[in-house]
């Protein structure tokens, strides 16, 4: 492991174990399960699992990527316009309000994943791990907002299966998520399989 | 009788999506009037202004330069960058409510919130969406870029603008002003970026 991946490393497992504390504290433990656990811990892993050590071709990951995060931020807009902050603590024990989500969630975490974009484009190994936790992100966070949110508040409040925020614009960034993932797997494969046929020529050209 | 009624004279045969270039204009100017429109009926003549006034510089600049030759997706950092440096100032804004500042300085009907809204949130959602399109070469990801550095250098002068229109003696702080050097700067070595990148292309 080299010194930039080894510092890459520790740089994520500290806005992992950070975030996600910040989110105990704050939203309850319905988002820190979804965005804390789902989306960082396990990006971490998937990201340790396929592009840590072989980056993925930034001319094939920044398209999925960008369209994620672009759709992500409308998805975010959607969410602060129609207090997603204050409907959360209604459905946890969090403290949310509309102002703690836009600064978490609106101003704040977003710095990370954007940054993720210029890393990608550098091929830097921090892109790997935004990329990951952006995508798994996506593909375990946003049917929540069709399948969990409306029907727990339809538990706790009474009524029927209503419009929960950031509903309309939930499913949008699951597909180009979905997409990026694709091409992390294709493109872990395709290198580390690269990587072991060099290594296989190599040990042939020193056998005497 | 009926079946006729749904029968063409269409074939299956691939064709291209290809729309002629001088389309990519003609978009891009109808979107930026209606939103002129938009933003004069709901916002006032001063911020209405200020992006009739920058979408001309923008639409003038790109005719010359990216509409001709293709934008080089190279620059993406440093357009991601100048997302990240909106963002920042976004947050000052909010942070220092700016959205009320305007309200009163220039008799802007807008809320705090909704100014963080659109002009925070939305908009650095539509630019990261501006970068797929510049990935992929198109005529509009040029505009996209034009525009975001331009805006970067005029926008943040409207800061300094209300300071100034507040009349009150001695430094007045305006929400943003700290962060708009760095927006300033952004914009600046974004324009430069892409007047020497089409410099250094082959003649053709």
């Amino acid at each position: 492991m080299t010194r930039q991946e080894k510092l890459t490393l520790s740089v994520a497992a500290l806005i992992c174990i950070g975030f996600t504390q910040h989110l105990y504290h704050t939203a309850g433990w319905l988002p820190t399960i979804i965005i804390g656990f789902g989306a960082l811990t396990l990006g971490l892993v998937l990201w340790l699992k396929t592009s840590f050590y072989y980056p993925t071709d930034p001319n094939r990951l920044l398209p999925p990527y960008l369209l994620t995060a672009g759709l992500l931020m409308l998805h975010i807009a959607e969410e602060y316009a129609f207090d997603f902050g204050g409907r959360i603590a209604g459905i946890t024990e969090g403290i949310w309000s509309t102002e703690m989500f836009l600064w978490s969630l609106g101003l704040g975490f977003p710095l990370v994943w954007i940054s993720g974009g210029i890393a990608i484009a550098k091929r830097h190994p921090f892109g790997g791990f935004a990329s990951c936790f952006l995508f798994c992100g996506m593909l375990l966070g946003e049917p929540t907002h069709l399948l969990i949110f409306p029907i727990r508040e339809m538990l706790i409040h009474g009524g029927h299966y209503d419009y929960f925020p950031g509903m309309w614009t939930a499913l949008m960034p699951l597909v180009s998520g979905l997409w990026g993932l694709v091409v992390i797997v294709q493109d872990s494969r395709q290198q580390k399989l690269g990587a072991a046929t060099e290594n296989l020529k190599e040990a042939g050209t020193q056998t005497p | 009788m009926l079946t006729q009624l749904f029968k063409s004279r269409l074939t299956d045969d691939p064709i291209p999506f290809q729309p002629p270039l001088w389309i990519n204009a003609v978009a891009v100017l109808a979107i930026l009037g209606t939103l002129c429109l938009a933003v004069y009926i709901y916002m006032g003549a001063p911020l209405a202004l200020t992006l009739a006034f920058t979408s001309a510089i923008a639409v003038t600049l790109w005719l010359k330069t990216t509409y001709r030759v293709f934008q080089s997706r190279r620059i993406l950092p440093l357009y991601i960058f100048t997302i990240l440096a909106q963002l920042v100032q976004g947050a000052e804004q909010h942070w220092g409510d700016y959205g009320t500042a305007v309200s009163l300085g220039w008799q802007i009907p807008i809320t705090s919130t909704n100014f963080t809204l659109y002009f925070t949130l939305t908009a650095v959602a539509f630019y990261l969406l501006g970068a797929a399109i510049i990935f992929y070469q198109t005529k509009l990801g040029g505009f996209i870029a034009w525009w975001l550095f331009l805006w970067s250098i005029i926008y943040p002068a409207s800061h300094y603008l209300l300071a100034l229109s507040t009349h009150q003696p001695g430094f007045t702080y305006i929400p943003g002003m700290l962060s708009s050097p760095l927006l300033v700067m952004l914009g600046i070595i974004g324009i430069r970026w892409i007047l020497n990148d089409i410099a250094e292309r082959p003649k053709q």
